[in-house]
């Protein structure tokens, strides 16, 4: 879905933090460091990072955060010990690794 | 089991039903347990207050209902009361034994009373391109504001109902860019309305507050009335949202996110799950557990309260709480004597205008049920309307049969985004009302479980200090 985060830069109009945002922790998505805000939500990262499609549907139709609040698991991630969970359940902790389902699935395609 | 997993009260949720149940049964020295799926209490409604109110003079577009609820959550937390964060209850059984997970492990506990106050939840609206990233609920939107305080300029935001509102107010006061706001409210009144409008006047400053937020919407943003036929287009991302005007003109316009709301639901999942019986609620087009003035459900020792027995918002959620902690109190203390139609009056204050909001923003079928048969209704198996009911057309009678036709409803969300409006779509086909159509059958877990999650409940030590 690299189209997909092309399509949304271009765009330009993402979600921003209220003053600024003073990140002060790094946590790696897909092994690539990002920096966070200490306790902020893992799907509130991905989506300032215009990371909106996180895992495909059976049918390869792209997903990611809808309700924030743990009812629509469109925003599951994998963490590093191999368990799945939703993005917007869980807090952004110094050196949190998470990976993203989808881009594994577009490994497989390649 | 060792005693320390035993208590007199166990509460799931820790939003205001469950924190001021909790002030107020470990007041009455009861020990009493509460299970929370966020990291921090609080509910949807008082999401991460506590985090944001030393900040409070730049957060403070949040409005002076969240604030309110810093008192409960200090108070909370002043109680005796045991609090287990990030705990997500999968099973309550019969005898009222609770598994839930807590980082990647499974654990359980026993107590005499359990309470389950897991809130709304909202309302799916099915439109054409809905599942387009990009595309989130309202809902998400506020919390995306409460809890990292972060916004999206230029959003467009389709629906109607009471947080609608609220959340666009809190958008345009915190300072984003709102792109439009798409209404999608019927303009036509009818008498119904204004007999319920009557009653409503008892909470005369609710509707105050909601006539500002919307007049401060209508002059501060892009503003279209009574629209219909909304849908979202994009190759693999939101790309504009078109619909036709009250005046029948159709309008597009680009924006790469939409937010959609058409009310909230109680969070049936649980009750559904632990067995309490349910019934169908047409002026709020939802199931509703079963319960009395006091929270009790069907089963005995097994309380239901807040927005999970019926949508009525935070200050009823508060007394609602309080009325069913003082009950197990009552249970096992004796004393507090009860007399119902008191309790009933104390409630009606709090809400008084809701069948007023219900009818107001009572959401029609266009927007329950997509008109389009090529628009995703079953989010995680990517089913449309056509397969769904090509399906119900080969004689399915309910929600469970149509599971093994087509899938629906299976994947991990387990009915959560489809339910209603699968429900709604047997009742069409077969000519019967909702009610008789019921809903998907909710087995637990209600929540995904791994295998090794499971094994870990063989030595499970929680509590242990």
């Amino acid at each position: 879905m690299a189209s997909a985060f092309k399509l949304l830069q271009k765009g330009g109009l993402m979600f921003r933090r209220i003053k600024g945002h003073k990140a002060d922790i790094t946590i790696f998505i897909d092994e690539k460091p990002t920096n966070a805000v200490s306790g902020e939500t893992i799907a509130a990262v991905l989506l300032r990072e215009n990371i909106y499609a996180v895992h495909t549907t059976p049918n390869g139709e792209p997903r990611g955060p809808y309700c924030m609040m743990g009812v629509c698991f469109d925003c599951m991630v994998t963490l590093e010990n191999g368990q799945n969970e939703q993005a917007c359940q869980i807090d952004a902790t110094e050196g949190l690794k998470i990976y993203l389902p989808i881009s594994d699935r577009n490994k497989v395609g390649e | 089991m060792s005693s320390n997993q035993h208590f007199d009260l166990a509460i799931i949720g820790a939003g205001p039903a469950g924190m001021s149940a909790a002030v107020e049964a470990s007041k009455n020295n009861l020990k009493v347990l509460v299970l929370d799926d966020q990291p921090a209490v609080g509910g949807q409604v008082y999401r991460q207050i506590d985090r944001n109110y030393p900040k409070n003079k730049e957060l403070f577009f949040l409005g002076e209902d969240y604030w309110l609820g810093k008192k409960l959550v200090d108070d909370f937390k002043h109680s005796s009361t045991e609090l287990l964060s990030e705990s997500r209850v999968w099973q309550i059984t019969q005898d009222k034994h609770i598994f839930f997970s807590r980082k990647g492990l499974a654990h359980q506990v026993q107590a005499d009373y359990i309470l389950i106050s897991t809130g709304a939840t909202e309302r799916p609206m099915p439109i054409p391109g809905w599942t387009l990233p990009g595309v989130m609920s309202v809902g998400g939107a506020q919390t995306l504001l409460k809890s990292n305080n972060s916004g999206a300029d230029g959003a467009v935001f389709a629906g109607s109902g009471p947080l609608f509102y609220l959340t666009i107010w809190q958008y345009l006061n915190a300072g984003f860019k709102v792109g439009a706001v798409i209404d999608t409210a019927p303009g036509r009144l009818s008498w119904s309305h204004f007999l319920w409008a009557l009653p409503a006047l008892l909470q005369l400053s609710l509707l105050l507050r909601g006539l500002r937020w919307k007049s401060h919407i209508r002059k501060n943003t892009k503003y279209f009335s009574e629209v219909r036929s909304v849908s979202i287009s994009g190759q693999s991302a939101a790309k504009s949202v078109s619909f036709i005007d009250k005046y029948g003109e159709k309008k597009k316009l680009n924006t790469s996110h939409v937010f959609l709301h058409q009310g909230v639901v109680p969070n049936v999942n649980l009750t559904m799950a632990t067995g309490l019986k349910h019934y169908w609620c047409p002026r709020q087009l939802c199931w509703h557990p079963e319960t009395n003035i006091y929270g009790e459900s069907s089963l005995e020792g097994i309380f239901v309260a807040g927005d999970g027995s019926g949508i009525a918002g935070a200050s009823a959620a508060i007394l609602a709480g309080k009325t069913a902690a003082k009950r197990i109190v009552q249970y096992s203390r004796r004393p507090p004597i009860f007399i119902t139609w008191l309790s009933k009056l104390k409630r009606y204050k709090h809400v008084a205008a809701r069948p007023f909001l219900d009818n107001l923003f009572r959401p029609p079928k266009e927007w329950r049920v997509p008109l389009e048969d090529e628009t995703i209704v079953c989010r995680c198996e990517g089913l449309k309307k056509t397969d769904i009911s090509s399906a119900i057309s080969l004689g399915v009678t309910g929600p469970n049969q149509l599971k093994s036709f087509c899938r629906a409803g299976m994947g991990r969300c387990q009915g959560r985004m489809c339910g209603l409006t699968i429900q709604q779509m047997i009742a069409d086909n077969n000519n019967l009302p909702e009610k008789d159509i019921g809903y998907f059958r909710l087995r637990p877990p209600i929540r995904p479980l791994t295998v090794g999650e499971l094994a870990s409940l063989a030595d499970d030590n929680v509590l242990a200090k």
